[in-house]
């Protein structure tokens, strides 16, 4: 037994299949399947969180960006526009001045060093504003700020870039201008040409002013106009970084769902599988195995999933393994309890150690006490016949011993009379010895009461002791068979299929009918020990009535009449005659009793069985016989 | 795949919608009318211009005419006139509106002629001092021609091209000639080529289109007037075309001067014998002589 196991266990070894580490299909998700569950899971968030940040990080930095770029252009603007304005000052005051030193110049006595003062003063003037317009013209200029052109392109207002080349260019020329005519009245002045100089200012002085300070006004309008073109721009750009930012979110939650899609796929496909799997098994088809792809814990479960249902396999397999070998004991005790219902007591079922081969162990023990019982029925059976034989011979000598008596009454009275035939002797069970010679009735009373003390004997040792035994016996078997059919229907109850449940059933059923012939066996018995234990003691009172009209012989001997005598010795005739009859019956009592136990066969115990009857007839004679002494059965009926 | 087709057919839609927003202003929606008056040596540029805009935009009508450029500043600062074209600059005393915006479209060149009888081909600067000027030069021998009167025409002091003259050649000095009653560029092309003698200037846009051959340009100070002399600034006379308008919040005025920097319109000044602007960047910075 333990040999099968071990084989069945190595088999199961072999038909499980090795774990596929590798898949066959989906070369992308090979890495991602050996993760574990949490570590995809920390990889799918964490790039969501990393594609959101990123895109975050992009928009910020781009509205950042383009912010930063208008508010340098804004204040690029302002430093430009605070620069020209002084200059627009400048210019100004460089026509006041020059109008100052020539007032100076022309009074009736000028003053030098005023007039050295306000010739500074209009050089400085001079070079202030040429550093300023220089200063914008180099580095101030639009196109030399490549990112505020972009601005201004984006805006659509690009044509203000040449426009701001050619105000600044016509300002210059006009500054030029101005300067040169200028000099040229300084320089009369100094000459102390002021007619001349006076002249110039009014003819060239004041227009080209005019015109350098009209064409800087327009400069410093263009750089306001600038500032609301910046604005268009800044307008134009949030438009473009709303747009960008909804693409860009789309973008990413699009790209967050394919990852979060990637990652749950990688869990759900698996798991549908898995559940198709449970499903089969639900629905009986233990063969449906998964594929197990990957090693997390996903692959872990799909594993252990297919471990499990080979090993339930293998249980099933067991079961009905065990269940065949129980259902071949089972059959085997069956036919062994056939035998014996057949009347075969000495079957012997093989002992195994589970339930079956206990209750065959129990069958066994039982079988046994009941043949054990059977044979002693046998016995006390025989030892009844034995006694009711010798009893037959007793009586039959008894009867020729009263014939005897009748002969010698009937012929001589002789008180010594020849020796008559002596019956045989009986067999050595018997104690009833043929008395001596003497037939008187003083001498049949002692006779009478060796066969009442006989009969008594019989009654309590032989017959009713036995009977009783074989009673108790028979009690003992039918509690044994009762422990056994309890024993059977608990096992019965345990069993692990039908089978052996309906054989078990089956052996109840054939031991509660052993039980019931018992019990049959016993009451008849008992009712055989009852009639037996009446009709001795029926025999017991008549010979006790014999005995006393025998005594009452006694001592009126010569009383003694033939045909009393005669009278009496066919009485004694006719009740050795019952004697014989019951003892004949008590046999072939004994006799049905053995061939019913033989063959196993109580059934008819309530029927009408011969030795019944005739126990019963016999019964019913004694009784006639003790009530009415004067009837006289014939004595031919021998 | 259903998420993925849905929110690409949204983003699709979205964007149409935000770069629909993000467009500019219908142009086809302009229509409206525009009043152009003032310099008439701008005005064959404008003109042609007007026409251009008119086509392009054909619910918009544009009414081009001369008068000269301070009439043209006047009725741009008192808003008889959207817009008001100038040879000279806005006085900020004269026109003080804060509002008057310059726009500087091309650069016209000026250049003298005389009539045919007159040889020479060249004037220095201070031989045109001394014929319009001072006098001292009044007969053509002197300066190297035949032995004629010179007769200069003048225009009016409204003229916008004699301002010019006076500032960039004559120093501010004044003209001393032959009076015209009008300030016409064609009056004095034909006075000059019917007066022998005579020496006029006149800008090349009004010279060129009306060829006569008894008129010929001279150079000043052996320079003609091309557009390599004056981008170098070999050449002094020359003059920005400026036009004025009040207020920025017309979109059709806008439309129209912005209309009148792109390459199409500059391309016509060009053709029409002015300069563009794109020509004349910076060059102009000369050094400065400081005393």
């Amino acid at each position: 037994m333990s040999f099968s196991k071990e084989t069945i266990a190595t088999t199961d070894r072999a038909t499980t299949p090795a774990l596929p580490i590798r898949p066959k299909s989906r070369r992308g998700g090979h890495l991602l399947l050996d993760l574990s569950i949490a570590g995809r899971l920390t990889l799918g968030f964490l790039t969501a969180a990393l594609i959101a940040a990123f895109v975050t990080g992009v928009i910020g930095i781009e509205r950042s960006q383009s912010l930063s770029r208008q508010s340098d252009f804004y204040q690029s603007l302002l430093e430009a526009n605070t620069a020209l304005t002084t200059g627009a000052n400048f210019l100004q005051l460089m026509n006041s001045e020059t109008h100052a030193v020539l007032d100076t110049a022309s009074a009736s006595s000028p003053s030098q060093e005023t007039l050295n003062q306000e010739q500074n003063a209009v050089q400085m003037l001079t070079t202030r504003y040429d550093n300023t317009l220089t200063t914008y013209v180099t580095s101030n200029l639009l196109t030399q700020h490549p990112d505020q052109v972009n601005l201004l392109d984006e805006a659509g207002h690009s044509i203000q870039v040449t426009q701001q080349q050619t105000l600044a260019s016509s300002a210059l020329r006009t500054w030029h201008l101005y300067s040169t005519s200028q000099q040229e009245i300084l320089q009369n002045v100094k000459q102390g040409n002021i007619e001349q100089a006076q002249l110039l200012e009014r003819a060239q002085g004041e227009p080209t002013n005019a015109d350098a300070r009209s064409a800087l006004s327009a400069l410093i309008q263009l750089d306001t106009r600038l500032a609301v073109s910046v604005r268009d721009a800044a307008s134009v750009e949030e438009q473009m970084q709303i747009l960008t930012t909804i693409i860009a979110a789309i973008l990413a939650f699009v790209a967050i769902a394919l990852v979060g899609l990637f990652i749950s796929g990688t869990l759900v496909r698996r798991l549908k599988k898995l559940r198709q799997i449970t499903q089969a098994v639900e629905q009986g088809q233990l063969h449906a195995r998964a594929t197990v792809i990957g090693r997390d814990e996903i692959a872990d479960v799909s594993a252990s999933v297919n471990a499990m249902l080979e090993t339930i396999i293998g249980l099933l397999e067991e079961t009905r393994r065990q269940r065949d070998a129980l259902t071949n004991a089972a059959t085997h005790l069956f036919s062994d309890m056939r035998l014996v219902s057949a009347g075969e007591l000495r079957a012997d079922a093989t002992v195994t150690n589970d339930p079956i081969g206990l209750l065959a162990n129990a069958f066994n023990f039982t079988i046994s006490r009941f043949r054990r019982f059977v044979v002693r029925a046998q016995s006390t059976i025989e030892q009844m016949e034995v006694i009711a034989q010798h009893e037959l011979a007793r009586s039959e000598v008894f009867a020729q011993i009263m014939r005897n008596c009748l002969q010698e009454s009937s012929a001589q009275p002789h008180p010594d009379s020849p020796p008559l035939n002596r019956p045989i002797r009986n067999t050595p069970s018997g104690s009833l010895t043929i008395p001596d010679e003497s037939n008187e009735p003083s001498d049949l009373a002692p006779k009478v009461e060796h066969i009442r003390e006989y009969l008594h004997q019989l009654n309590n040792k032989g017959i009713v002791q036995h009977t009783r035994a074989v009673s108790v016996l028979a009690k003992q078997i039918s509690h044994a068979l009762r422990q056994l059919s309890e024993q059977m229907k608990v096992q019965a109850e345990n069993s692990l299929d039908g089978k052996s449940t309906l054989a078990l059933l089956m052996y109840l059923q054939e031991l509660q009918r052993l039980e019931n012939r018992q019990l049959h066996m016993i009451s008849e018995l008992d009712r055989v020990q009852k009639n037996t234990t009446h009709g001795l003691r029926a025999v017991d009172t008549d010979l006790d009535k014999l005995t006393a009209d025998l005594l009452l012989l006694k001592p009126d001997k010569s009383q003694l009449s033939n045909t009393r005598v005669a009278e009496y010795a066919l009485q004694g005739i006719g009740f050795s005659h019952d004697i014989t009859m019951l003892a004949r019956n008590l046999t072939a009592v004994a006799q049905e009793l053995n061939t019913g136990i033989v063959t196993f066969q109580l059934d008819s115990i309530e029927g009408t069985s011969p030795a019944t009857n005739a126990a019963r007839q016999s019964y019913v004679l004694a009784e006639e016989v003790t009530l009415e002494p004067q009837k006289l059965p014939a004595p031919a009926a021998w | 795949m259903f998420r993925n087709k849905a929110t690409a057919f949204a983003c699709a839609v979205l964007v149409l919608l935000l770069s629909a927003c993000t467009s500019p202003v219908k142009t086809a929606e302009l229509s409206g009318h525009i009043k152009v008056v003032g310099s008439t040596a701008l005005q064959p540029l404008v003109t042609r211009a007007a026409q251009l805009f008119q086509q392009r935009y054909p619910y918009v009508q544009i009414s081009v005419s001369g008068g000269g450029s301070i009439y043209g500043l006047q009725a741009a600062a008192n808003h008889q006139s959207d817009i008001g074209d100038s040879d000279i600059y806005a006085d900020p005393a004269l026109y003080p509106d804060p509002n008057l915006t310059d726009y500087i479209v091309c650069v016209i060149p000026f250049t003298m002629i005389v009539n045919t009888g007159v040889t020479i081909t060249n004037l220095s600067s201070q031989q045109l001092t001394d014929i319009f000027s001072t006098g001292t030069v009044n007969n053509w021998k002197q300066v190297g021609g035949p032995n004629l009167p010179i007769v200069p025409v003048v225009r009016p002091a409204t003229s916008g091209t004699r301002a010019t003259f006076r500032k960039y050649i004559l120093g501010g000095r004044d003209e001393k000639g032959q009076l015209l009653q009008t300030d016409s560029s064609t009056t004095v092309l034909e006075t000059v080529a019917h007066t022998p003698g005579a020496i006029g200037y006149i800008g090349l846009s009004v010279l060129n289109p009306n060829k006569q051959s008894s008129v010929r340009a001279i150079a000043i100070d052996n320079q003609m007037a091309t557009a390599n002399s004056i981008a170098s600034g070999r050449y002094a006379f020359w003059g920005y075309e400026h036009m004025y308008t009040l207020g920025e919040s017309n979109n059709l005025v806008n439309a129209f001067l912005n209309f009148m920097f792109t390459p199409t319109v500059q391309q016509e000044a060009h053709k029409l014998s002015y300069i563009s602007i794109d020509v004349l960047r910076l060059s102009t910075v000369k050094p400065l002589s400081n005393g």
